[in-house]
């Protein structure tokens, strides 16, 4: 897995699922008191170059981030990332999880994208560290592969690596994808259909997805009562998904929900157990807390699954129509300089490929109003801004001047929409 | 078979399995190009043979036939020795080993040897065992049948497994695991999410389980050794103990696990012919998930396809009612000429002679209608009767079986389930010295007196010929 990472660019992402602010929600509805999402301690288990964090700590200055990884190249990215966007609330750290000794205690730690494909000493070391390291009240988040779906999945897994070189799958997988793809297309009945839908998703996967999720090296799907025994052994509790709209009613047939109650007889971990066989479930994100915590689902989620209730909202961070002086936060700047992948103020990832674009959302430190932004603009024109008519490049900016003014209101729009500007 | 007792506890079915039967081992290994030993006369050995179920059927039919079945389970012997005794057979013999003390072909040489349903539900050293053990019995020209469960359906096996044993987590013994299970199951079946993906995929799983007895899926959904595995890996598996890939027993297991004209001729291109890799791509496509595979010895040439030619030493049988499949050329009409002479059989010669549509033809249409389950070639002429005769005799294996059970074994090595008493008592008087007269009057003074009038008789000994279950 190490080398994977060390070969692999693996552009960081910022995972919403995972912000504070969504877990300390569901917390609450759950019978926990946690700590505020603006002023906790998060940490984050196999970090990547840890925008995931730097995202949350750009949001809130008393929100102190740890990250730690294995792979050292992108926690580089991520730390110069760090210094780019003047954020001091983030430490990243080289360090093996299994290594990990005391980190200190955190209010939040993450962990996406890891148990189900380490090996067991990996996951008990990781059960061992929430352990250590969580508060009395505090969350945790992992996330992996579930069962029964894991099953359909590891079966186009090891076709692929089959069919390929299992060194170096890339190549030979995406082959045999290509190969198969046409004809399972043809085929009506179920086994078919699976297999259609997977090749399809499949196809679809960038190369670092792929070789991480699909065909990396260990590749274990779990079943959520084996995750919560384990969980369990290590003084750890159930507490629930972190996906909210699972807390709605009508998630299942007519009728089902009777018997899943009777089926689990007031376990929950046996109710979502056997809510999986029914679904044929791919993935859970799941929160653990202490096993003395007081975790209990509270009036609204009972109110929520008889459909009496609606989901509360999360507080928003961004404006819609942008201000006098226009504000992006220091981290979605830094960015922008970088290249296209952004994290937005509502923390989710945002894709902006117009150079012109992320130029003007450089701009944007809440000094310059409309006029100053346009003469901006056009003072960069032919230097940091390339720009071209027909085939020619053009060098006077000023020649332009008519054309920025008129499109910067729609751009600024455009910005405030992405989630980019703040107030 | 790694755990005697729990075999020793649940009673496994007695049932024949056709595609085990050598007639179907000779015919395939005939077809691929070997000369196999005439199945009437030839040395069979079954591991795992439980209580003799499937040989018992075969030595009775066979007198030449010498038939050995060993078993790991004590009881499951001496219920086989004693119905082979009630039968008066002396070519069956019924052994209690472990197939690990047989690696070194304690047995003597074979022609056939048939393990059904071992590889899968073993641990790993016995897997090893029994290729050894198939190697060490297996004659110069033998054919071996091995039966497991394969990837990648054995997945979508898996997961009801893995479900159905947690939800019987707390039962204590296999068959009350297996009815828990079932319970189960049957919720699945009537809650699944309607319409998507994964509701079909577990309606066409959920379809064999929720019915099926429960001592079939103690010893084989439930097992716990029960693994499946990809054709590729059992094919290295049995080269490393110099056996090589014949073919399968069974060319399609429904008429969806074929494939689609166009798409044979791309996964053809894609592994470079037939053979090993050929059925490994169609498994990918089709989602198999059991194989019947046959092996010889690795040092056997083998041909890499069937070749339609060698269909003109075959007999061929066909019951396909020619509109169930959608057959096209030369096949219908061969489907209906011998469906027209059913339960008879008729040769290359005389089906060529009554079609007269060129020889070259009806080979390649008679495959064809192999491979798609439809026609029934043998190489051996049948031994039941295609009418009852004068004083009809039935099988004594089915009249043995008919005095407790509804099972029958019929001459064509099939189970049939009779459920209407007066028909077993009826089959039970088929001795041979019972005229239609005789037949009639002591049915009549039976304790539940049916009375049957000349016609009906005869329409219902027909029947029973039909499923041949009379000797000729």
């Amino acid at each position: 897995m190490t080398d994977l990472y060390e070969t692999v660019r693996y552009t960081g992402f910022p995972f919403p699922q995972t912000h504070p602010e969504r877990l300390a929600l569901l917390a609450r509805m759950h019978g926990l008191d946690p700590a505020p999402p603006e002023r906790c301690r998060v940490l984050d288990v196999g970090c990547a170059d840890g925008v995931n964090l730097l995202g949350m700590a750009a949001g809130a200055p008393g929100l102190e981030a740890v990250g730690i990884d294995s792979a050292a190249g992108p926690l580089e990215r991520g730390r110069a990332l760090a210094s780019e966007a003047g954020l001091l609330n983030v430490r990243l750290e080289a360090l093996d999880l299994r290594d990990a000794g005391e980190l200190g205690a955190f209010d939040y730690v993450i962990v996406h994208g890891l148990y189900a494909w380490v090996a067991d000493d990996v996951r008990d070391a990781l059960m061992a560290l929430l352990a250590r390291c969580l508060t009395a009240h505090g969350v945790a988040f992992v996330s992996y592969n579930a069962q029964p779906g894991g099953h359909l999945r590891t079966m186009l897994r090891e076709m692929a690596l089959m069919h390929a070189d299992p060194e170096a799958p890339l190549d030979g997988a995406r082959e045999l994808y290509e190969l198969l793809a046409p004809w399972a297309t043809d085929r009506a009945d179920a086994y078919g259909r699976v297999l259609d839908h997977e090749l399809e998703r499949l196809r679809r996967l960038k190369a670092p997805a792929l070789l991480h999720d699909d065909l990396g090296a260990l590749y274990r799907p779990v079943w959520l009562r084996d995750f919560a025994a384990h969980a369990t052994a290590h003084g750890l509790q159930y507490l629930c998904e972190a996906e909210l709209s699972e807390l709605e009613a009508d998630r299942h047939p007519e009728g089902a929900d009777a018997m899943l109650d009777r089926l689990a007889a007031g376990d929950r971990v046996r109710w979502e157990q056997y809510a999986d066989f029914l679904a044929g479930r791919v993935f859970r994100q799941t929160l653990l807390c202490r096993a003395e915590a007081p975790a209990e689902p509270g009036e609204l989620v009972r109110a929520l699954r008889r459909g009496e209730a609606v989901l509360p909202e999360l507080p928003s961070h961004h404006v819609t129509a942008p201000g006098e002086r226009p504000e992006a936060s220091p981290l979605t700047r830094a960015m922008a300089r970088e290249g296209a992948d952004l994290v937005s103020l509502e923390h989710e990832y945002v894709r902006l490929d117009d150079p012109f674009g992320r130029y003007l959302l450089n701009l944007l430190d809440g000094t310059r109003d409309r006029a100053a932004l346009v003469d901006a603009l056009v003072a960069a024109v032919g230097r940091d801004l390339g720009m071209t008519a027909g085939e020619r490049p053009i060098t006077d900016g000023e020649r332009l001047r008519p054309q920025i003014a008129g499109g910067l209101e729609q751009n600024l729009q455009t910005l405030a929409g992405l989630g980019l500007l703040r107030a | 078979m790694s755990a005697g007792g729990g075999y020793d506890e649940i009673p496994y079915s007695k049932y024949p399995y056709p595609h085990t039967h050598p007639d179907r081992l000779a015919t395939v290994a005939t077809l691929m190009g070997l000369s196999p030993a005439p199945p009437a006369r030839a040395r069979v050995l079954e591991l795992g043979g439980g209580a003799g179920g499937n040989v018992i059927p075969l030595a009775y039919a066979a007198p030449e036939l010498h038939a050995v079945c060993v078993d790991l389970s004590a009881r499951a012997i001496a219920d086989g020795r004693r119905t082979a005794e009630a039968l008066g057979l002396a070519n069956v013999e019924l052994i209690e080993a472990d197939l690990r003390d047989l690696r070194g072909g304690e047995l003597g040489p074979f022609d056939y040897v048939v393990a059904h349903g071992v590889y899968s539900w073993v641990p790993g050293d016995v897997r090893d065992a029994l290729l050894e053990v198939i190697r060490a019995h297996l004659a110069p020209d033998g054919v071996a049948f091995v039966s497991y469960n394969a990837l990648p359906g054995g997945y979508l096996r898996r997961m009801l497994r893995d479900m159905g044993l947690w939800h019987a987590r707390a039962e204590r013994t296999p068959l009350g695991r297996a009815g828990t299970a079932q319970e189960l199951f049957r919720f699945l079946a009537e809650h699944r999410v309607a319409d998507d993906l994964y509701g079909r995929l577990l309606e066409r799983e959920l379809r064999r389980v929720v019915a099926r007895p429960l001592p079939s899926l103690v010893h084989d959904d439930l097992a716990d050794d029960m693994q499946a595995f990809w054709f590729a890996d059992v094919a290295a598996h049995a080269a490393r103990h110099d056996l090589g890939f014949l073919g399968e027993a069974e060319l399609a297991e429904l008429e969806a696990d074929r494939l689609a004209p166009g798409v044979e001729e791309a996964v053809r291109e894609l592994s470079g012919g037939a053979g090993i890799a050929f059925e490994q791509y169609s498994d990918f496509l089709l989602g198999r998930k059991f194989r019947q595979t046959l092996l010889c010895r690795a040092e056997r040439r083998v041909d890499s396809e069937l070749d339609p030619a060698r269909m003109r030493a075959l007999r061929f049988l066909s019951s396909a009612v020619p509109e169930a499949a959608p057959l096209s050329g030369l096949l219908p009409r061969a489907v209906a000429a011998l469906e027209a002479v059913w339960p008879r059989t008729l040769g290359f010669e005389e089906l060529d002679a009554q079609l007269d549509a060129g020889s070259g033809a009806l080979a390649a249409a008679l495959l064809d209608g192999f491979r798609a389950g439809v026609v029934e070639p043998h190489v051996d002429p049948p031994r039941w009767a295609d009418r009852p005769g004068e004083r009809p005799r039935a099988s004594a294996l089915a009249r043995l079986q008919a005095a407790d059970a509804i099972d029958l074994t019929t001459l064509r090595h099939e189970n049939v389930r009779m459920e209407e008493p007066a028909a077993r008592r009826l089959l039970r008087l088929l001795d041979g010295t019972r005229d239609r007269a005789q037949i009639s009057a002591e049915l009549a003074a039976g304790g539940d007196g049916v009375a049957l009038g000349p016609g009906d008789l005869e329409r219902n000994l027909e029947a029973l010929a039909q499923l041949a279950l009379l000797h000729a």
